[in-house]
């Protein structure tokens, strides 16, 4: 990955922090005033501790209420922690809120001089900023008109477009992806993930796990202000998700050593054994996807399978899996198999007996080797030619 | 043996920073764009709403009153004297309603931004220098008219500057925490403010008091600010330095203290914001 060397300082860390805040009843604000701490408190963060290397995104999943937010506004600063240590190694670029220190009344540009003003330009040239912020929202004219005139679309542009023109270094992001149309959220997920090719690092807290999926190569999950797990970003999105685990009644055998991948040649055929074990008296069907996941795009379906009868009734089956000539590219790949049944042949509804995939955190890997060529498959074209009757 | 370089501190005064110092610049700029940000007349109000009650009231005080100083029968002494001790009196004022309500004006920023939240009332108290430098320029004209010339005296006017600001900052750091809970604050100020105006001897001489109150009246710190304008305009010779020296004591006791108990309550601010 580019920018992640294990042994530069972690990009952002937390050791073993804690956040209280005071809930101030009624009859508090006298004690308060007079110097003597309120009583009631709410443990709003408890023993978080993580890492997040250089050139990475941290994904934090987790519900309305469970302390995103705060551990964002604890790492960036707005607050200090009450117990532990919090660290970034270089001034941060925060996205908790958009438009902070804006005033309906001010133009778009007097928005950004004055966000400018107090978060500084790195060096840049504010006239320069200045015009990569027009540039970027598309607002023409309007960025010369108060702000109470635009659209809440056009304010969202201005904010987002004003929070990330300076490339950052790092970048805690707080569910602000989603502003904008669909076109204004394609540019903006375009400007992440150039940042990320970049080199940035950052911690994005969102419920959106596709978001996680997408930027994020580890997560944790913050339940009630506490980590609840933490790990690679597919499988603690699957366990936020609390995917549905196999039913079991028949098997996959011998396919757990997972660390082995399956290994062809670009154009060969591959060939995979798989023996399943079924206690059930119904048809087996698998179901086969072979997946691949981009960094700043998600997991991409290439190849898939819909289940198909492959056996039937209890007991061992063997099965060959072979698909000819497999047209992709070298790299590695995600194979998922589902081993399902049909409980009625009139239902298109599958129960998931076992499974092999990212989605239920064993996913197999298929290692396609040869020459490096662009694009994920070759494309099988047949060419032919004949001649031209002359007119 | 190798020398090892001492650990480099940065440097602060009273725990602020160099970097805090631009900040507070900025601060001041915002705070002075958003207060007339509304107004349709835009900055120029700034400058014209002191001018017009230091007109209003020197007409009023002077014409309708016909108040005039002891021993002078001439007007345009008296609206020195007026405006020497009125204008002080509205950067006063002026600064301290905005840094009561500057913490949760701004609570944005506070809870967004990572910065020493102490600088907004701070930023806030400095709006004072507006009217202020409105009612000087105004006393430049009129002393310039009255044919007074300036003395020595007058150099210890940007002490007295100092420490006016100092006192302003300092409550308006114990007003503005306080207002975050109380809320209250920015209601009763207005009206607190018109009963100081007229408790002290601003609009009227010192003398206007029984005996045995004068020596308590001048304790008031608000009226040893005039004062320490007012006594080297009008008569060339420097204030009473036992009202200076208490004037400093009081002025960094309140910035000292204001600061104190701003930075014990703003941990809790994320409570009331």
């Amino acid at each position: 990955m580019p920018g992640s060397d294990p042994e530069r300082r972690p990009a952002v860390m937390a050791r073993r922090a804690h956040k209280v805040f005071y809930v101030l009843g009624p009859g508090d604000t006298l004690r308060l005033l007079t110097m003597r701490r309120p009583t009631e408190v709410f443990q709003a963060l408890s023993e978080i501790s993580f890492e997040v290397p250089q050139g990475e995104f941290f994904g934090v999943l987790g519900r309305n209420g469970a302390g995103k937010s705060t551990l964002l506004r604890l790492l960036g600063g707005a607050y200090s922690p009450t117990r532990g240590q919090v660290y970034a190694d270089g001034p941060t670029s925060a996205i908790y809120e958009l438009g902070v220190g804006g005033n309906d009344r001010l133009t778009g540009r007097e928005f950004a001089i004055r966000w400018f003003s107090l978060y500084g330009t790195a060096g840049a040239k504010l006239e320069d900023v200045l015009d990569e912020v027009v540039q970027f929202s598309e607002l023409g004219e309007y960025f010369d008109r108060p702000i109470f005139t635009y659209s809440s679309g056009m304010a969202g542009r201005l904010y987002f477009a004003v929070a990330t023109v300076l490339p950052g270094q790092i970048y805690l992001i707080d569910e602000v992806l989603a502003v904008g149309d669909e076109y204004f959220q394609h540019k903006s997920w375009r400007r992440m993930r150039s940042r990320l090719a970049e080199g940035a690092s950052g911690v994005l807290a969102t419920h959106d796990f596709t978001a996680v999926l997408k930027l994020c190569d580890k997560a944790l999950i913050l339940d009630g202000g506490r980590i609840t797990a933490q790990g690679a970003a597919p499988a603690i999105v699957r366990r936020y998700l609390e995917l549905e685990p196999p039913t079991g009644g028949a098997s996959f055998i011998g396919l757990d050593d997972r660390s082995v991948p399956f290994a062809v040649q670009t154009e060969q055929d591959l060939a995979i054994e798989l023996v399943v074990e079924s206690d059930v008296d119904l048809p087996l069907l698998i179901g086969v996807s072979i997946e691949t996941f981009q960094r700043g795009i998600g997991w991409e379906h290439l190849l898939q399978l819909d289940p198909t009868v492959i056996g039937s009734g209890k007991g061992r089956h063997r099965i060959e899996l072979l698909v000819p000539r497999i047209p992709l590219n070298a790299g590695e790949y995600s194979l998922n198999l589902f081993l399902v049944a049909q409980p009625d042949p009139a239902v298109f509804s599958y129960n998931v007996l076992d499974a092999r995939s990212w989605s239920h955190g064993s996913g197999l890997t298929v290692l396609v080797t040869g020459p490096e060529r662009d694009g994920l498959f070759r494309l099988p074209v047949c060419w032919s030619h004949a001649e031209a009757a002359a007119v | 043996m190798t020398l090892s370089l001492p650990a480099l501190h940065p440097r602060t005064v009273l725990g602020f920073g160099r970097h805090d110092l631009r900040l507070l610049f900025n601060l001041t700029n915002m705070a002075l764009r958003d207060r007339f940000l509304g107004s349709a007349v835009g900055r120029v109000w700034a400058l014209l709403n002191p001018l017009l009650l230091l007109l209003i009231f020197s007409f009023v005080f002077s014409f309708v009153f016909k108040s005039r100083l002891p021993g002078a029968d001439n007007s345009l002494s008296f609206i020195i004297w007026l405006i020497s001790g009125y204008g002080p009196w509205l950067a006063i004022s002026e600064g301290l309603s905005t840094s009561a309500s500057s913490i949760i004006g701004n609570s944005g920023l506070v809870k967004n931004l990572s910065f020493k939240c102490e600088l907004l009332p701070m930023a806030a108290s400095l709006l004072g220098l507006v009217p202020l430098g409105v009612s000087f320029l105004l006393l430049a004209v009129l002393l310039a008219l009255g044919g007074h010339a300036p003395t020595a005296a007058w150099l210890i006017i940007p002490l007295v500057l100092v420490l006016q600001f100092t006192l302003i900052t300092g409550l308006g750091l114990f007003l503005g925490a306080i207002n975050v809970f109380v809320r209250d604050v920015t209601q009763i100020l207005p009206n607190l403010l018109v009963v100081l105006l007229f408790a002290s001897p601003i609009f009227y001489s010192v003398d206007a008091f029984p005996e045995g109150l004068q020596f308590w009246v001048q304790l008031n710190p608000f009226y040893l600010v005039s004062n320490g304008y007012r006594v080297p305009l009008m008569y060339g010779v420097l204030p009473p330095l036992w009202q200076l020296a208490l004037l400093t004591a009081i002025a960094l006791a309140m910035q000292v203290g204001g600061l104190a108990y701003f930075r014990r309550l703003k941990g809790y601010f994320d409570a009331r914001l």
